[in-house]
């Protein structure tokens, strides 16, 4: 049986078996779905629950996406006709954004963390703290496959425009940020940001003391991408320094203001949060519906209550442990569950493991 | 706001003409809109003029109550006649116009003043913080405005007063020309007053031919300088040169050797900027900052008598080439 139909058949299985959660105001939104690319018609809609969950009983995709805007018209093209009312506000994470050692096919756990960092860092050290939402209003979603979506829902978000939108998306991960305009003169002193300061002002600053005060010499200079006699220059008057930053003034140690803007655009690069910004600013985007299955994966796209403890390669699994018959395409070594590590050739796996297998090309349903 | 005399509030109002103090002040005037006085025709034209060239000029501490008068209806019958042309540069003009008028105002009003106004345009004010949303929706264009300088806490931005004053100009300049959109069909009689308002398109900035190094000012001198002797040149400093030769007609590619010798040179990412800022992408060509910005970004380096004169650093080597003899005959030939 051909690869794509099998899955599919599981899909259906699954979703007659628990169907999906129904997201606000379904009957604005508009869905596009696809199975041999991640969208292959768009501009659908669905009026209620049981128009949703009939299609995906009877005919699922192996994807399917909803947008983070609200129409009037959800269905009507070109995108202009539909006449947007409002959107979400999403942020997107994916293995790609975070390094390339971690885009491979079979993520890693590690990797996968790597990418919850930044989920974490976007949320506790920028939406809460600086911007004020509530966590209530951020829904996290494991995207199904090698990343993460924040969805933010309420009345602030509903009608930003797409400039507002950007400005957020550039705020938190420092995109464009000049370091240069935290500093002024007065008289002959230079005066600059200050931990106690609010926003990116205070993170930058805070940061700079931190690594003064812990760091060795050689390791702060890494982290400052400045040349080994200017770090010098800062750490033959540290205390000064470092007391000088915490009341504001940065004419401590013998070095220019362009030094400073050097280490602190290194700072902001690392602060900043690591996603995919176009996610952010376009409002028309169609994004992973939160609890359907991931037609590379076979994972669930699961609503993340506990992020510190939330492992997607355990808790995202939705497929039994009953043995199917595969055969697969080359040896493979990756983690789902526990350790796997499969031969090339036909043999019987767990359902969960075939689905996964197959999902990414490396395999094949045998008989049926 | 609270106004002791009948006359406070006629000069609140000629300050504030779009405030709900003197929308009720014009009603209580109970003007025929349809047989206007011709003064009042003509101070609007004359205050439409005088915004399109950058702000018009309101006298509140005139003793004369009709001189007041007019002074506050030529507001409402000057939006009218925007609002007739149905020009969407005109009334762009006119609004910034306004808004400049404004911010001239605003800059000396006092407190409570400033917490009406900003009440009077929908902005919440409280304890001189405002929600990070409503930021957004007035934050003006400048980099500096950018929500990274901003002092973001818990949702609420803290506003220097000098920030205060721009986003309640920038909300103030915004529903202006949101309000100009509304065709006073009922007025439609005053339209041929429009025919004599001229609507000229100023060319943007611009110095074509020759260009002359020993014209430019001290600050670009210093940036071309610096780059020469290799030094890193921070992201203020390459906007800031780039954005001046771009508007003196220097050529592209000279413009891209000047960086060549940066550390993190990438020839690619260089033109595109320098694409960006000549507007070959979108056809908005960028001015380098002001004189005062290169202030405040420490670029304004061994300033001159000419300095002393000019705002904007183009301005200093447009009148220093005036000023030589060569230069002279370099700007007449183009």
């Amino acid at each position: 049986m051909d690869a794509k139909n099998w899955l599919r058949d599981r899909f259906k299985e699954y979703y007659n078996e628990k169907g999906v959660e129904i997201p606000p105001s379904i009957w604005q939104r508009e869905f596009g779905v696809g199975n041999e690319k991640k969208i292959d018609y768009r501009h659908m809609s669905f009026r209620d629950e049981k128009e949703l969950l009939g299609y995906l009983r009877t005919n699922p995709p192996l994807y399917i996406s909803y947008s983070a805007g609200y129409y009037k018209f959800p269905s009507a093209t070109p995108m202009e006709k539909k006449e947007l009312l409002g959107a979400d506000l999403i942020f997107d994470f994916d293995l790609g954004d975070i390094s390339d050692k971690c885009n491979e096919s079979f993520p890693t756990p590690d990797c996968l963390d790597q990418v919850k960092a930044e989920v974490i860092k976007l949320i506790e050290e920028f939406l809460v703290p600086d911007f004020g939402f509530s966590k209530k209003d951020i829904l996290i979603f494991f995207s199904g496959s090698k990343g993460y979506h924040v969805h933010i829902r309420n009345d602030t978000v509903f009608d930003l425009d797409q400039r507002a939108r950007k400005e957020i998306v550039d705020y938190v991960s420092a995109m464009g940020i000049n370091v240069r305009l935290f500093f002024r003169r007065e008289g002959k002193s230079l005066l600059g940001p200050k931990p106690s300061d609010h926003g990116w002002a205070g993170r930058l600053a805070r940061d700079l003391v931190e690594t003064l005060k812990t760091k060795p010499l050689m390791e702060a200079r890494r982290e400052f991408s400045i040349g080994l006699s200017t770090c010098q220059k800062i750490y033959s008057r540290r205390e000064d320094v470092i007391s000088g930053i915490e009341s504001g003034l940065w004419d401590k140690a013998p070095v220019s203001i362009s030094t400073w803007e050097t280490i602190l655009s290194s700072i902001a690069l690392r602060l900043g949060t690591k996603l995919d910004r176009n996610v952010t600013i376009d409002m028309s985007r169609l994004i992973r519906l939160p609890t359907s299955l991931h037609g590379s994966s076979g994972l669930l796209v699961k609503p993340v209550k506990d992020l510190e403890r939330f492992n997607p390669l355990d808790d995202a699994i939705v497929f039994s442990r009953k043995y199917i018959r595969v055969n697969v395409k080359r040896n493979l070594e990756f983690y789902l569950g526990g350790d796997q590590k499969i031969e090339k050739g036909e043999q019987e796996l767990p359902e969960f493991v075939a689905v996964y297998v197959i999902a990414k090309g490396e395999g094949e349903p045998v008989g049926d | 706001m609270e106004l002791k005399t009948d006359l406070d509030e006629l000069r609140f109002s000629v300050k504030y003409p779009f405030t709900s103090i003197a929308k009720s002040l014009v009603k209580r005037m109970n003007i025929d809109f349809n047989s206007l006085d011709p003064i009042v025709i003509d101070a609007a034209k004359k205050r439409i003029k005088e915004d399109l060239m950058g702000g018009t000029i309101i006298n509140p501490d005139q003793r004369m109550t009709k001189g007041l008068e007019v002074q506050l209806l030529s507001y409402p019958i000057a939006k009218i006649l925007i609002s007739l042309s149905r020009n969407s540069y005109l009334k762009k003009k006119f609004s910034e116009g306004e808004a400049n008028t404004f911010r001239k105002f605003i800059s000396n009003a006092t407190d409570e003043e400033i917490e009406f106004l900003a009440g009077e345009l929908g902005l919440d004010l409280s304890e001189g913080k405002i929600y990070f949303k409503d930021y957004l929706r007035y934050m003006p264009e400048d980099e500096m405005y950018k929500l990274f300088y901003q002092d973001l806490y818990n949702g609420y931005i803290r506003l220097s007063p000098d920030v205060l004053i721009e986003i309640i100009t920038t909300a103030y300049k915004l529903s202006l020309v949101n309000s100009l959109d509304k065709y006073p069909k009922e007025f439609e009689s005053l339209k041929p007053e429009l025919d004599d308002i001229k609507v000229k398109r100023f060319e943007s900035f611009e110095y074509k031919g020759d260009v002359s190094a020993e014209a430019f000012p001290p600050c670009m001198k210093k940036i071309i300088a610096d780059a020469a002797a290799g030094q890193h040149l921070g992201h203020t400093a390459r906007f800031a040169i780039a954005a001046f030769l771009v508007n003196i007609g220097y050529p592209e590619d000279k413009i891209v050797d000047i960086f060549r010798s940066q550390p993190n040179f990438k020839e690619k990412l260089t033109r595109y900027h320098i694409e960006y800022l000549s507007g070959k992408k979108d056809g908005k060509k960028r001015l380098p900052p002001s004189c005062e910005k290169m202030k405040t970004y420490a670029l304004c380096v061994n300033p001159d008598n000419l300095c002393a004169r000019v705002k904007n650093p183009l301005s200093y080597y447009k009148l220093k080439m005036r000023r030589s003899k060569g230069g002279r005959e370099k700007l007449a030939k183009r």
